[in-house]
């Protein structure tokens, strides 16, 4: 759908973009990560053609957008980090304007507005001037503009800062509402957002691509240990006997529990699993597991991780995503492969990130 | 184009800036028309016009300054940009929009013809011309205006730098004309010009070498001039401003009523000119 390759971008001498390239696909929301400064809006104001890039080129449908920018900018609806209204204009005039804008005429450009207005529960404010409109509303307003005309990617810029939790939860369901129809690329720095709404995940820092891939293959990337803590109904020193069986494979720690039995942390290398083991374990010794908790990586750590230091394995050779990182944030289609090749890579990566490994 | 000159008219409409302005520039060509025509029995309304013509001063900069300035200021312009118009429609239907708002009441001024007419032989020819005139000369200060607001991103700014400009251009032929009008003043003068003329053009191109050539070779076609004919330079740089300046060129239409085709086309030259200058500035933003 969009394809940037190379993308890079100075003011002056200072680089705000270095050498970027992604490739986004057809129906998926797509989550932009990034510290304040990563270059994050001057990207997506080079993929609404707002700014022209350095060097480098994005391709929308088919269409160059630095050399035929009027065929590719039909294919994409912007929100702007603060919505672009006309506050003399009432939310039905405005989108009037931005469907004329884009080419649409008489009854075709009156479902267009009357479906926005519908679809962003507007239609009952649309008589009103923007001016006298909430905030809410008028983020509103700014994603009905974006949809107007149903383009194939909808980018929004950090829609929902300055909500109130009712009005982001309203904002977030319109999202997702989006996304059924076509392609949308979030930018946001609430990291629960975008663990909530976004499939696919793209952090910048510094003007380049650290990462981009489904949340579970970063969590799976970026976990360096896996912790299982569990409460036991038995005594330290009995079950520091029953998992002494873990010992060489992980590391364990018994303490006493806050009332009775015992508390357990197992910590172990990341792709091995003792789950099902210590299961067994406790129950063939007969004692009976309260809690069991599984810590996977969060969000919260993949962008302080990704943003910080850079990892090996997450940027190829140059320290810039080159076609190695660009092969991992194809969404993962069940490709037929030469049977040899693909058991291999069943080895290698299980999606169910469940893997007994003791026992 | 035509979406965008029907929201620049509507936004300009409802904002209460061109409902002021129509007033404004009404109340103006009204109060010269009866000082003139009632009381002192000037036959037409193209010599009030001379009076009238301040107003633009006023008018233009107050326009102007919210076309790219005032965009950039709100956020809009973001949009502007990402919805597949071309740059040349989005200046284009801007500036037609402007030029209606000042010529909603030039042509109510126009009507006033035919209130004479009621009284004694008037010429509506040469008011029409005239009236064209007038909006032709607005036209070429809205675009000087227009180029100016792709500048900057602060509407405030881009009306100061604007009203200074056109006051230049309004005051400089009468200031000139105060000034000795001897061959080595006129030299002087017209050095003066070409240096800030120079200066200015190779700000805008940031090519400092073109800037120098172009005043290296005016000033010595100037001295060579000056070298062999120096009576040609009496009173030529009175004669040099005036048949530059906007508004002097006007005079022929409101004094003498003579539809003067080297101004009109002179006024377009001057807003295919800015018009030109503003495109060019708009898209060296999004490529710096």
């Amino acid at each position: 759908m969009i394809k940037a390759s190379s993308l890079t971008k100075y003011y002056g001498s200072f680089c705000a973009v270095k050498d970027l390239s992604f490739t986004i696909e057809q129906g998926h929301i797509y989550g932009f990560l990034g510290p304040n400064g990563a270059g994050k809006t001057t990207t997506m104001n080079m993929l609404t053609g707002n700014l022209a890039a350095t060097s480098g080129s994005v391709v929308i449908a088919g269409a160059d957008i630095f050399k035929n920018p009027e065929e590719a900018k039909r294919h994409i609806g912007y929100l702007p980090e603060h919505p672009p209204l006309y506050p003399e204009f009432t939310p039905y005039e405005y989108l009037c304007f931005v469907g004329e804008a884009k080419g649409l005429r008489g009854a075709k450009l009156q479902n267009e507005v009357n479906g926005a207005l519908k679809e962003t529960g507007l239609t009952d404010v649309s008589a009103r001037l923007i001016k006298n409109l909430s905030k809410g509303y008028c983020q509103r307003v700014g994603i009905a503009q974006a949809t107007i005309g149903s383009p194939d990617v909808i980018i929004l810029d950090e829609p929902t800062v300055g909500l109130d939790p009712k009005q982001v939860i309203q904002v977030r369901e319109l999202i997702k509402s989006l996304s059924k129809k076509g392609t949308v690329i979030l930018s946001s720095h609430i990291l629960s957002e975008v663990e909530e709404l976004c499939d696919r995940i793209m952090i910048m820092t510094k003007g380049t691509l650290v990462a981009s891939d489904t949340l579970e293959r970063l969590q799976k990337q970026y976990a360096d240990n896996n912790i299982l803590t569990l409460t036991v109904k038995c005594g330290v020193e009995r079950a520091g006997e029953i998992l002494s069986f873990l010992r060489g494979n992980a590391e364990y720690k018994v303490s006493p529990g806050q009332k009775a039995g015992s508390d357990i942390v197992i910590t172990c290398q990341k792709k091995k699993d003792p789950r099902e083991s210590v299961f067994f374990a406790f129950a063939k010794a007969g004692i009976p597991i309260i809690s069991m908790n599984y810590k996977i990586i969060t969000l919260e750590d993949v962008f302080l991780k990704a943003t910080e230091n850079l990892p090996k394995d997450a940027l190829p050779k140059d320290s810039t995503p080159s076609e190695e990182a660009l092969d991992t944030f194809v969404p993962p289609i069940k490709e037929k492969k030469p049977k040899r090749l693909r058991k291999a890579e069943d080895d290698e990566d299980d999606g169910d990130d469940y893997r007994p490994l003791f026992g | 184009m035509l979406a965008i000159y029907k929201k620049e008219l509507k936004s300009a409409m409802y904002s209460m800036i061109a409902p002021a302005l129509i007033a404004f520039i009404l109340l103006f060509s009204g109060f010269f028309v009866s000082l003139n025509s009632l009381f002192n029995f000037a036959s037409s309304i193209e010599t009030s016009y001379s009076n009238t013509l301040f107003v633009l001063l006023i008018a233009v900069p107050v326009l102007s300054m919210r076309a790219f300035a005032g965009e950039r200021g709100s956020g809009t312009y973001l949009l502007l940009g990402s919805l597949p118009i071309k740059t040349v429609d989005l200046l284009i239907g801007k500036y037609l929009a402007m030029i209606t708002v000042i010529s909603i009441p030039l042509f109510v001024t126009f009507l006033y013809t035919f209130i004479l007419s009621l009284y004694g032989k008037v010429n509506v020819l040469s008011s029409a011309a005239a009236t064209l005139a007038f909006i032709l000369c607005g036209a070429a200060m809205l675009a000087i205006g227009l180029y100016i607001s792709c500048l900057t991103d602060s509407q405030i700014v881009a009306a100061v730098i604007s009203f200074t400009c056109l006051l230049a251009i309004y005051f400089l032929p009468t200031i000139v004309l105060m000034l000795p009008a001897t061959a080595f003043a006129s030299f002087l003068i017209i050095t003066v010009l070409i240096i800030a003329f120079g200066l200015i053009a190779g700000y805008l191109t940031s090519n400092r070498i073109a800037c120098g050539a172009v005043i290296l070779f005016c000033e010595s076609v100037l001295i060579a001039v000056f070298c062999i004919n120096h009576e040609m330079l009496e009173g030529a740089a009175a004669k040099l401003v005036s048949s530059l300046s906007l508004t002097d060129r006007f005079s022929s239409f409101s004094t003498y009523g003579v539809f003067d085709i080297s101004s009109v086309v002179y006024y377009l030259s001057v807003s295919a000119v800015f018009l030109f200058l503003a495109h060019r500035s708009l898209e060296k933003r999004r490529w710096s």
